[in-house]
């Protein structure tokens, strides 16, 4: 085996090198390799599939089911994109699929790829709130709500400095832009919220 | 107005919305604290999922095997578990084992006269010896509060690192690193080895006094403490004002049971002024961080604030 041959000096992914090295090992069954991926980007999925679900335990299952499987297919696991991109983009197919699942509509899908697709188009655009609406209070609701009105990456800037306590120098490190964007993007998701949430602050 | 005084403005409001918002964003929960290392399990034992709690069960059998020792009976246990308490039975006798997670604490009333209140990451094992008596032994790791009518002469609490003999009163023992701690708040509370120790030195312990004993050492000869502060974590809120960080992350260790150092001990000056509910601990530390603007990581079971760069 690979595992004691191959000696592991990332504790952190900063850059494409790291990145590619990482799946390389993870392909040859590296466990420690695998425990950085997950030890990095848990909780940023884990928020980002809370905005989707507003539910602690179907976010962390849904984090869960995506790093097993990535474990299970570790051998053919090629993401062809930034790790993060592909990450995050994985953990919203993932919540958009369970949130489908919850309507009755779903079933009349199973087995029938093309229908899957339609459906999973649709929960993006229609109403991805649902699943939340059942079981969550009105304020779950629209922070829920409030995260998801949010651009992409003004988002992902916002849950990881507010919730993962990243500091600006280190979102911009990592993803390749100036402090000052970072404070930028914060400033503007903070406005943005504000906004949408004011009626649950004064 | 001038251009700077309008970016002053600006970053009041700014600084104003973003405070605001911080108290709208504290129902969001974070990650439970062993979802990462359940995520790792599955590449450490390929092809077997392991479900968390399963270290807990481990304890469950140590804590049988020293009550077994304690009663002297050598009979068969299996354990039932469902969610938070697991039941060990056998022919004629059960212990309930209630568990305590992360920021939860949890009442309980054994009787009309026992109440317990067990702190976060404890655990407390009552064993019951019949229905029509009431249970008399309780095994304890971590933290809890126990009040006691007189009525419950002879309730003992055993821990790893010594028996609490309880003569009707109010106190609280905590358990950490092989050493039991216990306060008293009112009556008398004695200390004393385990059966299998070799030191037989047994303290008393009078209200607004505190002993603590090692395993296999005998206990420190009470001394007044201010019970108060031994007692801060059944505390349902905090409430600091102007307080030093230091103080204030004192006050956490004790209510969480969790250690907080600091990177500098400057950082210990900074003033905190807020008011907290029993939120999880990583909130209100992210609420305190983000006001002072320091930031935290954690470390095993350490939590550290530091100053970004």
């Amino acid at each position: 085996m690979y595992i004691t041959d191959v000696s592991l000096n990332i504790d952190r992914i900063t850059s494409k090198e790291d990145e590619s090295r990482i799946v390389d090992l993870i392909n040859e069954g590296n466990e420690v390799a695998f425990q950085v991926l997950v030890r990095h980007y848990t909780k940023r999925l884990y928020y980002y599939a809370w905005q989707f679900l507003g539910d602690q335990h179907i976010a962390e299952d849904i984090v869960q089911d995506l790093f097993t499987e990535i474990w299970i297919k570790r051998k053919s696991w090629h993401p062809n994109e930034t790790l993060l991109g592909y990450l995050l983009k994985s953990i919203k197919n993932r919540c958009l699929r369970y949130i489908q699942k919850q309507r009755p509509i779903a079933s009349s899908s199973i087995g029938n790829p093309a229908r899957e697709q339609f459906e999973k188009a649709m929960a993006s655009v229609v109403d991805i709130h649902s699943a939340a609406r059942i079981e969550n209070s009105l304020m779950e609701q629209d922070i829920v709500e409030a995260l998801q009105d949010l651009p992409e990456r003004c988002g992902l800037i916002f849950r990881m400095h507010r919730f993962e306590g990243v500091s600006q120098k280190q979102i911009a490190k990592e993803l390749g832009i100036s402090v000052k964007t970072v404070g930028n993007q914060i400033q503007r998701a903070v406005g943005i919220l504000y906004k949408k949430l004011k009626h649950h602050i004064e | 107005m001038t251009k700077r005084g309008k970016n002053n403005d600006s970053n009041d409001a700014y600084k104003k919305q973003a405070d605001a918002l911080w108290h709208v964003f504290s129902s969001v929960p974070p990650p439970s604290d062993d979802l990462e290392s359940r995520i790792i399990s599955v590449s450490t034992k390929p092809g077997s999922k392991n479900k968390p709690g399963i270290t807990s069960i481990s304890w469950v059998y140590r804590a049988a095997a020293a009550i077994i020792l304690l009663i002297g009976a050598g009979m068969l246990y299996y354990y039932i578990s469902d969610s938070d308490v697991t039941y060990i039975t056998e022919t004629s006798r059960e212990a309930i084992i209630y568990n305590t997670e992360h920021d939860q604490i949890i009442d309980i009333h054994l009787t009309d006269h026992i109440y317990i209140q067990l702190n976060s990451q404890s655990e407390l094992q009552v064993l019951s010896y019949d229905d029509k008596l009431a249970p008399r032994l309780v095994f304890l790791t971590g933290e809890a509060y126990f009040n006691i009518d007189k009525a419950q002469e002879g309730f003992e609490i055993i821990t790893e690192a010594g028996v609490v003999q309880v003569m009707g009163t109010a106190f609280n023992v905590r358990v950490k690193d092989e050493e039991v701690e216990v306060a008293v708040a009112s009556g008398v509370v004695a200390l004393r080895g385990l059966p299998e120790e070799e030191t037989d030195t047994v303290v008393q312990i009078p209200a607004g006094h505190k002993s603590l004993k090692k395993r296999n050492a005998p206990a420190v000869e009470p001394f007044p403490v201010d019970v108060g502060l031994y007692l801060l974590w059944r505390n349902e809120r905090f409430v600091f004002e102007q307080t030093p960080l230091h103080d204030v992350l004192r006050n956490l260790e004790r209510a969480y049971n969790v250690r907080i150092d600091l990177h500098s001990k400057d950082l210990g000056q900074i003033r905190v002024t807020g008011e907290f509910g029993r939120e999880p601990l990583m909130q209100i530390l992210n609420e305190i961080c983000w006001s002072a603007n320091l930031r935290y990581r954690q470390v095993d079971e350490t939590y550290i604030l530091y100053q970004p760069d």
